[in-house]
Order: structure tokens, then C-alpha cells, then sequence
């Protein structure tokens, strides 16, 4: 059914007598049979029900319109047309009265640019959306105004390339930037014509716009100019000297909340969540220890030529909404990371590693974790959210939780989570954690700021305090696991 | 002048020092060193070399 078919706001019901189909007359000429296939291939089954906000004006096709598409002898209209996805049917009083109702069953928004062959535009679709329920992926929160009402939709941004101003690498690019400025406050929020000019001053010949594509590392310098840290990792590089470790890191960057870019290839992805399989065997006695990279399967990543949400899977694709991409495809992955993260995840996995495998003061000195299977979960938080779940996770123990709540920390830090491997994998729960300070050097020892056991809790009494380093012990008498720290991702029964 | 700051104040330290002696955490820092910096050094080479070959990869 569709009412208010000649107004502005035009709302279609999915019924016998209208579907998705119904869709590409209203919408026309600028949504198209290959963009509306996008859109089904992420909502079919779960929308009922499209606003149609027509002579919608996009800030970020505006944009480009702008600076590119209005220098055209034929130019396509500077408007666009915006679809409102609703999980049940709604009508437009409940809208624009602000039914809760209707909040409750707002999905997101999708604009549909006049662009060929790509008119997805902007895109935020709510991450109840994600293919894979059991995944856990970073998100923002946007409140959109429909008719004069607000709505409120949390995920991750999504936006195509429109093959002349914007590629994949400026997409890819925008979709980390809009999360970012999304989310805090000390990154502002980047147009995307704004994004294909960053690389102008490294263009070395190449045309910037139209674009004709990007190499990665001018992708890590657009990163830089907006104020991220970037490093780049090149899988052939690591696997020469350390096997394994490409994945590894992919993960920690990830399970750290970290959205990221990865280079497939000619093509560049987000990659922003991933999903884990704990009942894949622990690799038994022969390692002192598991990280739970191991356990991982596949990624949530967003290509700018599908759609948000689709699963990249460890082995390649299984079902029609996979990524056609599988992990050993990764070819190259950069990591925007914060200002104040001086020291990088493959830096600080050495530097504990080799405290927990002191025998007088590592993992050997609890009694609790003997003949035990020792799983890891590294990841990196600001200290704020650290703090912040203190009381509600527990820390095992009174004293451990009442000592890191007092304890001046850096802006962020690393944690490496103690866990058995048998009561993580059922439960959730760890025993212990080690806090590494992120602005360290890779050359200092002085980075452990705290080290807890379920016997014993470290303190460096002195880096708390800016002096030197000055350990303090403390025994712990009674100790319970407890729930694993949960921040940097969004998982379906925390929305 | 200030009084000393304490983390935890009225709550007793363990009779069991993290390390027995200065000695014991001399020879910790030591070995830190000798086996972490070498690792970290290969890596500081691993990213450079990505970053070398990131000029070479084109993604469109």
C-alpha cells in the first residue's frame, strides 16, 4: 500500500498488492535496479516499511555536486531523495508526533543519489541489520529528523562511490572518518570531496579528481591529515617473519574497536566487527597459551560496491551475502590509530608475553591457573571505559576494582585479559588482566601498570603517581571470574 | 609539605615482595631488554617495508 503517493513524504507498506519493487516507479530516475538490490540484500525480511523523504538535500552530495558533478555541460539534479526503513508498518502522524512506536521500528536511512551507476549515498542502517547476529562490530549513533521528528539509529556509516569524484578509497576513507567524527568529538567531520583532495598535495601526476584511484599508503596520509596515527601492515611482509602474526594483529585491531581499511585486491574495504566460534578446539598443550584471534572466524566489512554488514568469512564465501573475499585476500590492512597510542598491538603482545611467562612474576606464580588452559584477549580501550564497567564487571575481587578506580591511568591502555580457556568459552569469564600503558615506547619496561592474578594484584604505585617505577603487591584472598571487559564493540544483546 | 600519597591506603602489602632483591629486578629489566628489543626492532623493519610497498598498491 502506498499513501501520500504525490506529497513529499510518500510511505509504502510492504503488502500483497506493493513491494520492494514498487519502490523503483516512486523513486525514479534515481534509485535503479541495481541500487534498490543493495538495499534488499540488507533489509529484505526485516522492513515493512520506506519513508520516502523526497527533494532530500545531502550535505555530502552537495558536496561533490559541488565541486564536480555541477561542472558538467549536463548536470545531474543537486537533489536527492532519502528511504526511511521502518521494521513495522507506521503511518505519518506517528511520525511526526514522535509515536514510540515508531522510533522503536526505525531502521535507518539510505540516500539515493542521481548518480551512475552507484546512488547509494549516505547510508546508515541501525546494526540489528548485521547478517551474522552473533557478530560484534563498532557503532555510532546519529538522530535523524523526519518530518520534523527525531529518530535515533545506531551502526556503522555505509557509502558507495559514485566512479567519478569518489572511488573506493575515498568511500572506504569516509566511512571510517563519518564513524570517527560520528562518535567523538575531537575528530571533525570530513565532506567527501574534502577526502579526495587530502591526497592532493601526494598526487605525483595522478589526476585527483575524477578520481581515477588511490595507492594505500596515500589512503594512511588522508588518515594522518585528519588527525589519526595510521600504521600499515603488509601480510607478505609479516608472514615473512612472523607467521600467523598478520591475523592476529587484524583482530586485536578490530576487537579493540577499531574500524580499519584493508586492501584486497585493486579494492579497498572496512572492516569493522568480527564473529568468534569458541568451540573450535583449543590447540592444546603444545603452546603455553592461546590468544582468542584464534578462535575468530570472520569479519563484518563494509564494500563500498555491496553492501553494510556483509560477513567476510576465514574461508571464502559460504552463502549468496558473503563477501566474495576470503582472509588470505588481505592483502595489506592500515589502522587509524588515536594521537596518544604510541605503542602498537605487535609491541606490546612482546613486551607481555614476556612478563606472563616470567617465572617470578608471571602466569607460573598462580596456583589458580595451573594445568589450566590459558586463554588471552588482547585489546586496546580508553582508560575512561576501563573505569567505567569497573563496578558492574566486579574484578573478582573488592580490592582489585576499588584499586583501579583509584589509580591515575593514561588516556589509553592496553589490556590483556587471563581467562580459562574452558569457563571463557562457555561463560564468558576471566581470572585476571594485565594493563599495559599505551604511551610507553616499545623499549621501556616500565609499562606495566598493573598485573592481577587471582591470588595477587601488582600495582606500579610509581607511574601512577608519575615517578619511577615502585611495585606494590597485594594479596587476594577470595576470587571469582568474572565477565569479560565489553565496550569497543556492540553485540546484539547490548544495543 | 603534602602528605605522601597512597593508592590504597590502610591496606596492607603482601609479605611476598613482587621481586626478592634490586638485584632479582635489575636482572628482570636486563632480560626485558635483551629479548623484547630485538623482537621490536624486527618489527619497526616489518612496517617499514609495508609502508614501502604501500606506494605500490593501487585500489580503485
Amino acid at each position: 500500500m502506498i499513501t501520500n503517493q504525490q506529497s513529499i513524504f510518500p510511505i509504502v507498506t510492504f503488502d500483497a498488492a506493493d513491494s520492494w519493487d514498487s519502490l523503483l516507479t516512486l523513486v525514479k530516475p534515481e534509485l535503479d535496479a541495481k541500487g534498490l538490490k543493495r538495499l534488499k540484500q540488507v533489509l529484505e525480511g526485516k522492513c515493512q516499511c520506506v519513508v520516502v523523504e523526497r527533494h532530500y538535500i545531502d550535505k555530502d552530495y552537495r558536496d561533490t555536486f559541488s565541486n564536480f558533478h555541477s561542472k558538467r555541460f549536463n548536470t545531474p539534479s543537486s537533489r536527492c531523495v532519502r528511504l526511511h526503513f521502518f521494521s513495522a508498518p507506521i503511518t505519518e502522524q506517528a511520525v511526526a508526533f514522535g509515536d514510540a512506536a515508531a522510533k522503536k521500528a526505525y531502521l535507518g536511512y539510505s540516500v539515493i543519489r542521481p548518480t551512475k551507476p552507484n546512488c547509494v549515498g549516505r547510508t546508515l542502517l541501525s546494526h540489528v541489520l548485521r547478517v551474522n547476529p552473533s557478530a560484534h562490530l563498532s557503532a555510532c549513533d546519529e538522530e535523524v529528523h523526519l518530518m520534523g521528528a527525531p529518530l535515533d539509529v545506531q551502526g556503522f556509516p555505509f557509502i558507495s562511490q559514485d566512479s567519478d569524484a569518489t572511488v573506493c578509497a575515498e568511500a572506504a576513507l569516509w566511512m571510517i572518518l563519518r564513524y570517527y567524527s560520528n562518535r567523538y568529538p575531537w575528530y571533525s567531520e570530513t565532506l567527501p570531496f574534502e577526502i579526495t583532495s587530502l591526497t592532493a598535495d601526494h598526487a605525483y601526476g595522478m589526476r585527483v579528481c575524477p578520481s581515477g584511484g588511490r595507492n594505500s599508503w596515500q589512503l594512511a596520509e588522508g588518515l594522518r591529515l585528519k588527525r589519526f596515527s595510521p600504521v600499515i601492515y603488509s601480510r607478505e611482509e609479516i608472514d615473512k617473519r612472523f607467521p600467523g602474526q598478520f591475523d592476529h594483529l587484524l583482530y586485536t585491531y578490530v576487537e579493540s574497536g577499531l574500524p580499519l581499511l584493508a586492501t584486497v585486491p585493486g579494492h579497498v574495504i572496512v572492516v569493522c566487527g568480527h564473529t568468534s566460534d569458541y568451540t573450535v578446539a583449543h590447540p592444546g598443550s603444545a603452546t603455553q597459551f592461546v590468544y582468542s584471534s584464534h578462535f575468530n572466524r570472520a569479519y563484518v566489512v563494509h564494500d563500498d560496491n555491496e553492501f553494510p554488514y556483509q560477513m567476510l568469512n576465514m574461508d571464502g564465501k559460504k552463502e549468496e551475502r558473503d563477501s566474495k573475499f576470503d582472509w588470505k585476500q588481505i592483502e595489506e590492512f592500515i589502522v587509524p590509530l588515536p594521537e596518544k597510542v604510541f605503542l602498537p598491538a605487535e609491541e606490546v603482545k612482546n613486551a607481555i608475553e614476556k612478563v606472563l611467562k616470567d617465572p617470578g612474576v608471571g602466569l607460573a606464580q598462580s596456583a589458580a591457573l595451573k594445568d589450566k588452559q590459558i586463554l588471552l584477549r588482547l585489546f586496546l580501550t580508553s582508560a575512561r571505559s576501563f573505569k567505567r564497567r569497573l563496578h558492574d564487571r566486579g574484578m573478582g575481587n573488592d580490592l582489585v576494582e576499588q584499586a583501579y578506580r583509584q589509580m591515575p591511568m593514561p588516556h589509553f591502555v592496553w589490556i590483556c585479559e587471563i581467562a580459562d580457556y574452558v569457563e571463557y568459552s562457555s561463560s564468558r569469564k576471566v581470572l585476571g588482566e594485565i594493563i599495559w600503558d599505551a604511551t610507553r615506547n616499545a623499549h621501556e619496561p616500565d609499562g606495566w601498570i598493573a598485573l592481577h592474578l587471582p591470588e595477587r594484584l601488582i600495582m606500579d604505585h610509581g607511574s601512577a603517581l608519575n615517578k619511577n617505577q615502585d611495585f606494590r603487591p597485594y594479596d587476594l584472598l577470595m576470587h571469582n571470574s568474572y565477565s569479560l571487559f565489553q565496550s569497543n564493540l556492540h553485540t546484539l544483546n547490548t544495543q | 609539605m603534602p602528605p605522601d600519597i597512597e593508592l590504597l591506603p590502610n591496606q596492607p602489602e603482601s609479605s611476598r615482595p613482587v621481586f626478592a632483591n634490586e638485584q632479582e629486578y635489575a636482572e628482570f629489566r636486563e632480560s626485558f631488554v635483551n629479548e623484547v628489543i630485538p623482537q621490536q626492532q624486527e618489527w619497526l623493519e616489518v612496517r617499514r617495508r609495508s609502508e614501502e610497498q604501500a606506494r605500490q598498491r593501487f585500489v580503485r
